[in-house]
């Protein structure tokens, strides 16, 4: 047996025959160990104590960090423009996805409206930033079915009230998958909820069995389907409480409301009534976007 | 951290520590799955696991900066830091009660890394505190027998680092040979040749000085 396993088993209490040498050895331990014999005074230890414990509560208090953001940052929402744009440049004219913004179902430009679509979702960083990309995606399906159901375009309207179901469905599945990684999306789900009971009324209006038929505007004015402004729509990011909340219809301004800005913070349950204008968490087309009209605010949630 | 400006030199008895061994450590007598039980709390969020935790292990954390420093006022207070620091990262830590008496040693390694750096880039020494333990010399006593503190810390300069380090972890905190292994990222068989070296360097060093 090696000298210094002999001497840990001399530290150690065991019967083992040792050199007088390594007894020494084991007896400057004992001594080393007499002479840092010590205990911290109470006072200290108490004082030690308390500041350990108020430092593992303000830890506790912390919030833990989500596996990935779930909100944008600035850096990754510029990335994300970069990679737009780059996208355009090398695969799409821009042109023509400036004229597929308006694209509705069956239209030429309207697979590349979609595709776009695709590409804002293959962007987003989590489940909980898809899910709110697939937010406006169905807003924008709604926007679209209000506009032809407007232009009665009945067959159009279908499609794209079967398009809105798709990404409501689709919605719901990156919302199932962010809350399995821990991701906080109660209030974005809480938020389309209202949302989608919002839709429920509109989608019965278009399908002709709503409240009441919907409310054509005139040519040229805000409530123009297909015409007005580039301002803000008639359910811009903030509009439509109160009392028009009864008045259904395709608000289709071109140039209002959808998205609001990129730069939204999350959900906070003040902007829960914007129909497709108001796309509260951030993923929205800015000033480029459909309005909705106010729709009735009833129906089922969506969950 | 703010150190303590006033303090009584209350002198507290000493919990009698069993002689450290391979199997034994910081607190043999106290089970291992005890001690796994507690960091798992800890690393769980539960504030009386954590506190568990710093009553089995702030009396050897201080007895080591004692031994390292010589003086009981900072070992206090840096014990009081480790065991902060300890409290903030203690969820991210991995490992069961071995481990963990590493973990919490290798941040009071590099606490006592860090004031040393510091005191380096001072121009001023500091004035060294007068010995806390002291013993009476009696001539008939032999070299080991007269052993304080100043000299058992003069003593220990002489040893290498990893030396003076297990003869610290082993016999003024008392850790097993695991914990120790843990503590200075060597295997156990290391801790065992560098207590066996680091004795014998020490005895050499304390008997050139007297």
């Amino acid at each position: 047996m090696k000298a210094p396993d002999v001497l840990d088993r001399v530290l150690a209490g065991e019967p083992v025959q040792a050199s007088p040498e390594v007894r020494e050895l084991a007896r400057l331990a004992g001594i080393l160990q007499g002479t840092w014999e010590a205990a911290p005074a109470a006072e200290a230890t108490a004082r030690g104590r308390a500041a350990a414990l108020e430092a593992f509560g303000d830890a506790a208090a912390l919030p833990t960090m989500p596996i990935v953001p779930a909100r944008p940052t600035r850096a990754r929402r510029l990335v994300a423009r970069m990679a737009l744009a780059a996208s355009l440049v090398i695969g799409l004219p821009a042109a023509a996805w400036a004229a597929s913004e308006d694209a509705l179902p069956g239209e030429l430009m309207y697979p590349v409206k979609r595709a776009f679509e695709e590409v804002r979702l293959a962007l987003a960083g989590s489940p909980a930033d898809e899910a709110e990309v697939l937010l406006g995606i169905a807003a924008e399906r709604l926007g679209e079915a209000a506009v032809a159901d407007a232009l009665g375009l009945d067959d159009v309207a279908a499609e794209a009230v079967a398009g809105y179901e798709d990404a409501v469905g689709r919605f719901d599945e990156r919302i199932l998958a962010a809350r399995a990684l821990g991701l906080p999306v109660q209030g974005l789900a809480d938020w389309a909820n209202g949302l989608f009971a919002r839709h429920e009324a509109l989608i019965d209006a278009i399908n002709g069995r709503s409240v009441g038929p919907p409310a054509h505007a005139q040519p040229g004015s805000d409530e123009d389907p297909r015409g007005g402004s580039k301002g803000e729509g008639k359910r811009g990011k903030h509009g439509g409480k109160g009392s028009q909340e009864q008045q259904p219809g395709a608000g289709g301004n071109r140039g209002g409301g959808q998205g609001g800005s990129d730069q939204d913070p999350a959900p906070t349950g003040n902007d829960v009534d914007g129909g497709a204008g108001d796309q509260g968490p951030g993923k929205g087309k800015g000033s480029q976007g459909k309005g909705l009209g106010p729709v009735n605010d009833k129906g089922k949630g969506h969950e | 951290m703010k150190r303590a400006q006033v303090r009584q030199p209350s002198r507290e008895p000493a919990p009698k520590r069993p002689y450290p061994s391979s199997s034994g450590g910081a607190y043999p007598e106290e089970g291992a799955q005890q001690l796994d039980g507690l960091v798992r709390g800890a690393r769980n969020g539960d504030a009386d696991a954590f506190a568990g935790l710093f009553e089995h292990f702030h009396g050897p954390v201080f007895r080591y900066l004692l031994a390292r420093l010589g003086n009981r006022s900072e070992a206090e207070d840096m014990a009081s830091e480790v065991f902060v620091e300890a409290a903030w990262r203690v969820r991210d830590f991995d490992g069961g009660g071995a481990a963990f008496a590493g973990w919490l040693f290798t941040i009071a390694r590099h606490d006592l890394l860090d004031r040393h750096r510091a005191q380096r880039r001072r121009v001023v020494e500091p004035v060294p505190d007068p010995p806390d333990l002291e013993t009476a010399p009696d001539p008939a006593e032999g070299v080991l027998d007269r052993l304080d503190a100043v000299r058992v810390r003069e003593a220990l300069e002489r040893l290498t680092p990893d030396q003076r380090e297990v003869v610290l972890l082993k016999f003024a905190a008392g850790l097993s040979n695991e914990e120790a292994a843990q503590a200075t990222g060597k295997p156990i068989g290391a801790v065992k040749s560098l207590q066996h070296r680091g004795l014998g360097a020490l005895r050499r060093a304390l008997e050139e000085g007297s």
